[in-house]
C-alpha cells in the first residue's frame, strides 16, 4: 500500500481531473428523463464497500435509546462506552482508533479538532431516520472530501424529508430507571409543494446513580455510581426544499447544551468525584444540490460550528481548590462537490473542502488556527452488471498558525484508495477494498500544556478488505476478511517529568466479520420475524518494538471474539424484540497477563411494542428491559455499566 | 480531565522519586547490625498505573536458596487490594506504613501485609504522598499543602496538620526539623522548602530560592541534607541544603538518592535526552558520593545487566544491614524488574515484580 500505489493513484487523479474539467463544457446538452436523473444523481453508490445500516423505523422497535446502542449491533466496531447516560461513547472501527472514524450528520461532517473523537452520546435514536456505517469508504460519491479521508464514516440522518401528509406532530416521552426522563417533539410541515419545515426539540435528564457490583480481589460489594447526573437540551430547526427535478436545498440550525457530572473511574476506597462538564454547541449548516445536466450534479455545503466545553474539578491540590478549563472551538467549513457521469459506465466526482478551525482555551497559550484544504477525486467504472471499480485519492493541504510558539508542521499529503466489486452471479458478490488513510494530530495532542508535542506527524493507517456476500430476497450472508495497520500511532510516552505525545506506536490488525440476516414473512398471518447474527474475530497486536514484552500483545479493549444477535418478531401491531451483545475477554492494559484481563460479557435486552390509532392519533407504546439478566460488566475497566434497567416509551403522532 | 491525568503523572511517575525519605538518620541508627536471615525480608511496593487499582506489595526473601518472591501479599492478607497508586512505604517499629495516593489513605500493616489500622483522608486534607517517621510519630505530606502527623500507637485519626508549601512531596527528619520539599501547583513551581519544628509541629520557616523550585525529594546524610528538584528544562539536579543558613548549593545531578548514617550518598542518575518526537536516549549511571570530600565513585558491575545502563530506574533502595542495593526499573506498561546487587556491586538476583513501576523497597 505504501509503495507505488499512492503515486500511481496521484497520476490517475491528475489525469482524470484534467480530463474531467476539460470534458465538462462539451457535455452540457445531455438530457434524461426525470426517473433516470433521480437514479443517477441522488445516490451514486457502490456496495463493494462494507456498509452496515439500520433504519429508524426498525430501530424504534428495539430496546435501544442511544446511537451507541445501535452501533453495538454492527460488526467490526469497538464502542468505548464509559457507562451511564452521560458517559462518553466513541466508535473505533476495526481497532483503527476513534479519531479515524468520521461522523456526518445529515450529510455534513461533524468535527472535533480539540479531541479528535466524536462523542456520539449526544445523538438519540428518537429523531433518527437512518444510521449507516461505511467501513473504509463512504459509498456515495456525492460527499465532501473530508469523508473520503477517514478510515470509516458514520452517517446519521435525522429524518426523512419525504412527508406524505401536510403536517406531522410527534411527541416522544421516555422514562426509566435511574431517574431517566426524555421529552421530545418533532414538528414537520409542508409549506407549498416542495418545502418542508421541521422543528425538533428534546430534553433529557438522568440521575444515573446506578448500583454496580465491585469486585476487589476476594471482596465483593455493591456500590453506587456517583456524580453521574446529566441534563441536556437540543433544539433543531430545518428547512428542506426539494423540487424533485433539479434542485434541493437544506438549511439546519442546531443548538445543544448539556451539563453533566463525570464519575471518573472507580477508585478503590475513594468514591469522591467532583468533575463536571458543561457543553454548548451551535451550528448552522446548509447545502444546495443542483442537477445541472442529466449527468452532472453539483453540491455546495457550508457550515459554521461553535462549541464550548467548560470542565471543572475540585481538589485542594489546585489553586483555590478548583481547576477550571474553558475551551471554545470555531469551525467554518465549505465543500463543493461535482458528480459527473462521463459516459454511462463511467462516473467521476471531485470534492473540494476548505475548513478553518480555531481554538481558544485555558489548556494552552498557543491559541491555534488551522486551515485545511482537502480535495477528493473518484473515478468509478461499472462494466455491465459484472464489475464495479472505484479509484480515488484525497489530497490534504494543511497550514496551522499559533499566536506564539511552535505549531504543527505544514502538511501536504495524498491518500489513495480503491474498491472493486465483482458480481459473480445475480446474488453473489465479492469485493476488495484497499485504502490508505491517516488522521491529523488534534489540538490536545499538539498543544495541551506540557503534554502536547508540536513535532507530531499524522497517524497513518492502511486498510485491506476482502468480502463476499450472498443474498436473496429474504436472507443474506456475508463474510469479510480484513487486514489493517496503524503506523506512527500517536500515544503518550513517559518522560522524566510528564507524559508527552509521540508518534511511536505500531499496530497490526487482522480479522474477519461474518453476518447472517434472515427474514421470515407470513403475510397470511400479518406476521414476520427478522433475525440477524454477527460474529467478529479480531487480532490487533502491538508491533512497536520487537524487544518489548508488549510485542505481539493484543491491544487494550479489543476482544478476540465478539458478536451480537437480534430478532424482531412482528405480529399485526405488536413487535417483540430481543437484542444481545456478546464480547470475549479483553485486556485493559497493554501487557497481556491474567491480572490485566477483563472478563467477557453477554448483555441481553428485550422490548415489547404496540402501535395503534385513537382517532387520528398514532400511538406507540414500548416497554424495554435493558440488560434483563442484570449482567455486571465493564466495557472500560472501572467504568461499570448499568445493570438491569426498565424503560417506557410513549410516542404520539398527530 | 486531562489536566488531572497530567497532574497525576507529572508527580507520580517521577523517575527521581526518592526512596529515602522514610529512612532518616534516626531510623538508620536503629538498624540491627546483625542480620537475621530467618525473619529479614524486603517489602517491595509496586505503584501500579493510574486508575487501574493495581498497586501491589511483594515480599522478597533474599536469604532463602533459591530466593523467594511472595507476590501481592497485601491482597492475600486482606482479601482486597491496595487500590490506586501505592505512593510510599516505610518500615518503622516493626510495622509497615503505606500511603496510597488515589485511594487516599494511610495504612499501618503487619509484616504479612495485613492492615492493622487505616486512615482515610478527607477531601480538604489532600491526598497522601510521602512518609517519614520519628519518635512515636509518622508524618505524611499531602497534596493539600499540608503535612499530617500520626501517633504510631493509633493512626485512625491524625494528631495534627501543619500548613507547608504547595503540593509537598518528599519529607525527611533532620534533627528536630522536618524538611519538606514543595513541588508545584497548576504548573507553577514552588520555590520554598518548608522547615517544620517537630517539637511544636509548627512551621519554623520557609527557605526560598530565586533560582530553584519544584523540589521533589530529600535525603539526610549524617549532617548534610540533599534535595532534588526539577530544572526549568525538566532535568533533575541535586542541591545541598543548609538549614541554618537557609542556603541551597548546586550539587550535581541524580534522579534517586539514598543517604546513610556513614556519610555516603548513593545515587542513581537517569540522564535522558529527547529528540523532537520525544524518543529518549537514556544514559543511566550509579555512583556513591562521599559527602565529606564530595568525591563521586561509580558503583555496580553492570556487565551482567547491560540493560541497566539505559533503564529508567524507578526504585533505588538499600538494605542498611547487608548494604545490598535494590534497583527497580519500569517501562510504565509491564511489570517491573528488580535487580539486587551486593555491597561490592555484584549482581545477586534479578526478578519480575507483581505489577507496574516498583517504586519502593524496605528491608526489615
Amino acid at each position: 500500500m505504501k509503495g507505488i500505489l499512492p503515486y500511481s493513484l496521484i497520476l490517475v487523479w491528475l489525469v482524470v481531473f484534467c480530463a474531467g474539467v476539460s470534458a465538462q463544457n462539451s457535455d452540457t446538452v445531455i438530457t434524461k428523463n426525470l426517473r433516470e436523473i433521480d437514479v443517477f444523481a441522488d445516490k451514486e453508490t457502490n456496495k463493494s464497500t462494507v456498509v452496515q445500516a439500520l433504519e429508524g423505523k426498525f430501530i424504534c422497535l428495539m430496546p435501544v435509546s442511544e446511537i451507541s446502542d445501535v452501533l453495538k449491533l454492527f460488526s467490526g466496531l469497538n464502542i468505548k462506552d464509559y457507562g451511564g447516560t452521560g458517559g462518553l461513547k466513541t466508535v473505533s472501527v476495526r481497532s483503527l482508533g476513534a479519531s479515524h472514524t468520521a461522523v456526518e450528520y445529515d450529510g455534513v461532517p461533524v468535527s472535533n479538532t480539540l479531541g479528535g473523537q466524536i462523542d456520539i452520546s449526544r445523538f438519540q435514536t428518537g429523531s433518527v431516520s437512518e444510521i449507516n456505517l461505511c467501513i473504509g469508504q463512504t459509498d456515495n460519491l456525492l460527499k465532501p472530501a473530508k469523508l473520503f479521508a477517514s478510515g470509516a464514516v458514520l452517517s446519521i440522518k435525522s429524518f426523512d424529508a419525504f412527508l406524505p401528509e401536510p403536517q406531522k406532530l410527534k411527541f416522544n416521552f421516555k422514562t426509566g430507571s435511574f431517574g431517566y426522563l426524555f421529552l421530545g417533539t418533532d414538528f414537520l410541515k409542508k409549506i407549498g409543494k416542495h418545502l418542508i419545515l421541521s422543528v425538533n426539540a428534546d430534553f433529557l435528564r438522568s440521575d444515573g446513580m446506578y448500583n454496580f457490583t465491585l469486585k476487589n480481589y476476594k471482596t465483593v460489594t455493591t456500590e453506587k455510581r456517583r456524580n453521574t447526573d446529566i441534563r441536556s437540551g437540543k433544539l433543531e430547526f430545518s428547512l428542506n426544499f426539494n423540487d424533485s427535478i433539479r434542485n434541493s436545498f437544506n438549511i439546519k440550525f442546531y443548538g445543544y447544551k448539556s451539563e453533566r457530572g463525570l464519575p471518573g473511574s472507580v477508585v478503590f476506597y475513594n468514591p469522591h468525584a467532583e468533575e463536571r462538564l458543561k457543553d454548548a454547541d451551535f451550528f448552522v449548516q446548509t447545502d444546495y444540490k443542483r442537477r445541472i445536466f442529466s449527468n452532472l450534479t453539483t453540491k455546495l455545503i457550508a457550515k459554521y460550528d461553535y462549541s464550548n466545553n467548560y470542565y471543572t474539578d475540585k481538589n485542594v491540590m489546585y489553586t483555590d481548590g478548583k481547576l477550571k478549563q474553558n475551551s471554545t472551538q470555531n469551525e467554518v467549513f465549505f465543500s463543493w462537490i461535482n458528480l459527473w457521469q462521463v459516459i454511462p459506465p463511467l462516473s467521476f466526482s471531485v470534492s473540494i473542502d476548505e475548513s478553518f478551525n480555531t481554538l481558544e482555551s485555558d489548556i494552552t497559550d498557543r491559541q491555534p488556527k488551522r486551515n485545511t484544504i482537502q480535495s477528493a477525486a473518484n473515478l468509478r467504472y461499472r462494466f455491465r452488471n459484472l464489475l464495479s471499480f472505484t479509484l480515488g485519492e484525497v489530497f490534504t493541504h494543511l497550514r496551522e498558525k499559533t499566536v506564539k510558539g511552535a505549531h504543527l508542521n505544514d502538511l501536504d499529503k495524498f491518500s489513495p484508495y480503491m474498491t472493486v466489486e465483482v458480481f459473480l452471479t445475480k446474488n453473489f458478490t465479492a469485493d476488495i477494498l484497499l485504502k490508505n488513510t491517516y488522521r491529523v494530530p488534534t489540538f490536545n495532542e499538539l498543544y495541551y500544556t506540557t503534554l502536547g508535542s508540536t513535532a507530531l506527524k499524522p497517524e497513518d493507517a492502511s486498510e485491506v478488505n476482502f468480502g463476499v456476500c450472498y443474498g436473496k430476497k429474504s436472507w443474506k450472508v456475508s463474510a469479510d476478511y480484513y487486514y489493517n495497520s496503524v503506523d506512527n500511532k500517536i500515544v503518550a510516552v513517559p518522560t522524566l517529568y510528564v507524559w508527552k505525545m509521540s508518534n511511536c506506536g505500531r499496530v497490526k490488525i487482522s480479522g474477519a466479520d461474518f453476518s447472517l440476516d434472515k427474514n421470515f414473512s407470513f403475510p397470511q398471518f400479518d406476521m414476520s420475524i427478522d433475525v440477524c447474527a454477527k460474529y467478529s474475530y479480531q487480532k490487533a497486536v502491538d508491533v512497536t518494538d520487537e524487544k518489548s514484552k508488549l510485542y505481539n500483545n493484543q491491544i487494550p479493549y479489543t476482544p478476540l471474539h465478539s458478536g451480537n444477535f437480534y430478532s424482531v418478531f412482528k405480529y399485526r401491531n405488536y413487535a417483540l424484540s430481543l437484542v444481545s451483545v456478546l464480547s470475549g475477554k479483553r485486556y485493559f492494559l497493554a501487557y497481556n497477563i491474567p491480572d490485566n484481563e477483563i472478563s467477557g460479557y453477554a448483555e441481553f435486552s428485550a422490548s415489547l411494542m404496540r402501535e395503534f390509532c385513537v382517532k387520528n392519533t398514532q400511538i406507540l407504546v414500548k416497554f424495554s428491559c435493558i440488560n434483563f439478566t442484570n449482567e455486571q460488566y465493564d466495557v472500560i475497566k472501572f467504568y461499570p455499566m448499568p445493570g438491569r434497567q426498565f424503560q417506557l416509551n410513549l410516542s404520539l403522532t398527530l | 480531565m486531562t489536566q488531572k491525568f497530567l497532574k497525576f503523572f507529572s508527580l507520580s511517575t517521577l523517575v527521581l522519586s526518592t526512596c529515602f525519605v522514610s529512612c532518616d538518620k534516626e531510623d538508620n541508627d536503629k538498624q540491627e547490625p546483625v542480620i537475621d536471615p530467618v525473619s529479614r525480608r524486603a517489602f517491595i511496593l509496586n505503584e501500579g498505573s493510574w486508575n487501574a487499582n493495581n498497586s501491589t506489595l511483594d515480599r522478597y526473601n533474599p536469604y532463602s536458596e533459591p530466593t523467594v518472591l511472595e507476590k501481592d501479599i497485601f491482597s492475600t492478607a486482606n482479601g482486597e487490594k491496595i487500590g490506586d497508586t501505592g505512593q510510599d512505604l516505610i518500615a518503622y517499629g516493626n510495622r509497615l506504613y503505606l500511603s496510597v495516593w488515589g485511594s487516599n489513605y494511610l495504612a499501618k500493616l503487619d509484616l504479612n501485609g495485613k492492615v492493622i489500622e487505616k486512615y482515610q483522608f478527607k477531601p480538604d486534607e489532600g491526598q497522601p504522598r510521602r512518609l517519614a517517621a520519628n519518635g512515636k510519630f509518622v508524618y505524611v505530606s499531602t497534596y493539600g499543602g499540608k503535612v499530617a502527623k500520626f501517633d504510631t500507637t493509633s493512626i485512625v485519626s491524625p494528631v495534627a496538620f501543619v500548613e507547608v508549601g504547595n503540593n509537598p512531596e518528599g519529607i525527611a527528619v533532620k534533627g528536630n526539623y522536618l524538611v519538606v520539599c514543595n513541588s508545584q501547583k497548576d504548573n507553577v513551581s514552588d520555590n520554598r522548602i518548608s522547615i517544620v519544628d517537630l517539637s511544636t509541629f509548627t512551621l519554623e520557616k520557609h527557605i526560598e530560592s530565586e533560582v530553584y523550585g519544584n523540589y521533589q525529594n530529600v535525603a539526610v546524610v549524617k549532617d548534610s541534607v540533599y534535595i532534588t528538584y526539577y530544572t526549568p528544562s525538566y532535568t533533575v539536579e541535586m542541591l545541598n541544603l543548609d538549614i541554618n543558613k537557609g542556603t541551597l548549593t548546586p550539587s550535581g545531578a541524580a534522579t534517586k538518592m539514598i543517604g546513610t548514617s556513614e556519610g555516603e550518598l548513593f545515587c542513581a542518575n537517569v540522564a535522558t535526552v529527547y529528540d523532537e518526537n520525544w524518543n529518549a536516549t537514556t544514559n543511566t549511571s550509579f555512583f556513591v558520593r562521599d559527602v565529606k570530600t564530595g568525591q563521586d565513585t561509580p558503583i555496580l558491575d553492570l556487565n551482567a545487566t547491560p540493560e541497566l545502563t539505559t533503564a529508567t530506574v524507578y526504585l533505588f533502595d538499600i538494605d542498611y544491614a547487608s548494604r545490598d542495593l535494590y534497583i527497580g526499573t519500569t517501562d510504565y506498561k509491564t511489570n517491573g524488574t528488580i535487580y539486587r546487587f551486593d555491597k561490592d556491586g555484584k549482581l545477586l538476583d534479578k526478578f519480575e515484580t507483581s505489577s507496574i513501576s516498583p517504586s519502593k523497597a524496605v528491608v526489615f
